[in-house]
């Protein structure tokens, strides 16, 4: 019987070692989403604070081995480059999470849009399956010329099951 | 053990029917339910719509934490839609509904593009995505409704 004679050296083990690092994780595919931006109120003075809200939601299905991704999301205001937010939330596969901002309104006609800039994982490192839905827009924001201050009303608590009807949402393709 | 038989079966029969008179009529309520008029017209690219709800603890729409979040899907067929659709919204997470204070609703439309690929247009994107996939004309939409939770 023949034997096969191998020689384990100091540099054949680090060569393997590094072999094994190199070797790429399997991704995880992800499909996280900017579902929507929303400024409240839309109609305001200069300097009045309005509150930006963006909804990110984690699209791909639950799985047995899908693990939280961290999302980093940046807020922009009209086409500038620098955010005036910058946020990381953790998602699992369904999940919704909305981030918040205020900011300090500017003369003109305003979008805000919400951007998924990044994501990251502990282990496995994710894939964004659809980078389509990676960026969404605020409905404009009109901001009028004399600053004044805003209030609102703070309702009571609800307390039990209820029933709110709102107002309508619509989608009219051209004739 | 032997099999039960036709004879055991009949017996069983009347507490089966019991037991369903006793099962509640429908399922317990939610803590939210949302009605929201949806009209869609000249659409037919449209094949589905989506309805979100969501909760907030903050007295501006999405102030403070998200209490609950659902959402509906409903079938669109020859570009046109009219009705109410309900969207039950359950506190989770910790949160209370007595902590409500606002809430939002959104509606997401998926379709098929000139080339038979899907696409989903979202409240942000909603104009420039049907728009892109169609290539027809979005005349008007509204695509989110919020307020305060009423007291």
């Amino acid at each position: 019987m023949s034997a096969i004679k191998v020689s384990l050296t100091p540099s054949a083990i680090v060569l393997a070692l590094v072999c094994v690092a190199a070797a790429p994780a399997r991704a995880q595919n992800v499909d996280v989403a900017v579902e929507m931006v929303q400024v409240t109120p839309t109609s305001v003075k200069v300097n009045a604070i309005v509150t930006i809200v963006a909804t990110l939601r984690r699209l791909d299905p639950p799985s047995g081995n899908a693990q939280p991704v961290d999302v980093l999301v940046q807020l922009f205001v009209d086409d500038a480059t620098i955010p005036i937010s910058t946020q990381t939330v953790t998602l699992r596969p369904g999940e919704a999470v909305s981030v918040r901002t205020q900011w300090k309104a500017t003369e003109g006609k305003h979008e805000v849009r919400a951007k998924i800039a990044g994501l990251s994982a502990k282990r496995r490192t994710p894939r964004d399956i659809r980078p389509s839905n990676d960026e969404a827009r605020s409905a404009p924001i009109v901001v009028g010329g004399s600053s004044s201050s805003s209030g609102s009303s703070t309702p009571s608590g609800a307390s039990g099951p209820r029933t709110i009807t709102t107002e309508e949402l619509s989608m009219v393709g051209a004739p | 053990m032997a099999p039960p038989n036709a004879r055991t079966m009949r017996g069983l029969a009347p507490l089966v029917v019991a037991l369903l008179a006793l099962a509640p009529a429908s399922a317990p309520a939610a803590d939210f339910t949302f009605r929201v008029p949806v009209t869609l017209s000249n659409v037919p690219s449209v094949t589905s719509i989506r309805i979100d709800c969501g909760v907030w603890t903050g007295v501006a729409f999405g102030a403070g934490s998200v209490i609950g979040t659902a959402f509906t899907i409903v079938p669109v067929s020859d570009g046109s839609f009219s009705g109410p659709v309900t969207v039950d919204v359950n506190a989770n997470g910790g949160l209370t509904p007595d902590q409500a204070r606002s809430y939002s609703c959104w509606m997401t439309a998926i379709g098929r593009s000139r080339t038979g690929a899907e696409y989903g247009a979202s409240p942000g994107n909603m104009q420039s995505v049907y728009e892109a996939a169609t290539g027809t004309t979005l005349a008007s939409f509204r695509s989110t409704v919020s307020g305060p939770i009423p007291h």
